[in-house]
């Protein structure tokens, strides 16, 4: 009987250590304070990343960008996967007024597996750039990212 | 080699009535009432940035705090631009991300913020509350929920 409770203790104890290591923390939030201009035609980096970690069996993640802006002319966010091209891309109107003020936006992008997603690490860098020439100046801003179960 | 296979069996059992604790613990957890919030009132406010708007949520942090996000979609009325933003714990008013509603008659807007560790938050329970008010000076903001519950905050753990 000892000998059970032992084995079922072992095995209580392997279980939680596995649990213990998922909980590491990943890069799967970012916040940005203060502001970025980016001009030329879409699309190109806008640099800010975040990270998550797929399990063997891939799962849809969502990315949710929110932001401040001003913009000279229409412009396109979107998200790179794991460096790939730009996707998705979101738009944003013209905003320049004379007092100074931004606009805010947020957008959500839903990524697939079969958008590039992998076991292991993944990283999403936005993207973007402006629909005519011009350039978007971007505010304070989060980006987060999260599994979609 | 027979007393080995009954230690595998053994272990095999011990791990699948694990599995099976864990399996069923997980969905036991609800998302804490206090994470959440919709209201469906109209909620007024006039006056320069910033003051509370009385609006708050809490997240318990476990012994190691990791961030937190919070999520707030709103359709409002305005006469003027309006920043918003959070005080965590009854601190200052502050921008943890995009602030700016800017001037239209009305409209809709989320905004999702992100606090971290380092801005202040503490073991146990945080409080969120919304705050806010004019960018240039005195503006009325109304905050519309209405019956369709459209004004609705949440914050959560990233991890």
């Amino acid at each position: 009987m000892k000998k059970r409770v032992l084995h079922f203790a072992i095995v209580i104890m392997v279980l939680a250590i596995g649990t213990v290591a998922f909980a590491v923390p990943t890069n799967q939030v970012t916040r940005v304070q203060f502001n970025q201009t980016f001009t030329g035609f879409c699309c190109f980096t806008w640099v800010e990343s975040v990270t998550i970690n797929e399990p063997r069996a891939l799962v849809p993640v969502v990315v949710t960008l929110s932001t401040d802006y001003r913009a000279t002319t229409p412009a396109l966010a979107g998200i790179s996967v794991n460096g790939h091209e730009c996707l998705t891309t979101a738009h944003l109107n013209e905003y320049v007024p004379s007092d100074g003020s931004f606009a805010s936006y947020t957008f959500q992008w839903v990524v697939a597996p079969g958008d590039g997603l992998m076991k292991g690490n993944n990283t999403f860098t936005l993207c973007g750039g402006m629909d005519a020439g011009g350039s978007i100046t971007l505010g304070f801003n989060t980006l987060a990212v999260r599994m979609s179960k | 080699m027979k007393r080995i296979s009954t230690i595998v069996r053994q272990y095999l059992i011990g791990l699948a009535v694990g599995c099976f604790i864990m399996g069923c613990a997980t969905p036991a957890f609800p998302v804490p009432p206090n994470e959440v919030l919709q209201f469906s009132n109209f909620l007024g406010f006039s006056g320069p940035c910033c003051s509370s708007f009385g609006v708050s949520v809490q997240v318990t942090e476990p012994a190691k705090p990791s961030p937190v996000v919070i999520t707030w979609s709103t359709d409002f009325q305005s006469t003027g631009s309006v920043l918003v933003g959070l005080m965590l714990n009854g601190g200052p008013c502050t921008f943890y991300g995009p602030a700016s509603i800017s001037f239209s008659d009305d409209g809709s807007r989320t905004f999702q913020w992100v606090v971290l560790p380092s801005d202040g938050l503490r073991v146990g329970t945080n409080t969120f509350t919304l705050c806010g008010g004019g960018e240039f000076g005195d503006v009325m903001l109304g905050l519309n929920g209405l019956a369709n519950n459209t004004n609705a905050i949440a914050a959560r753990l990233s991890n």
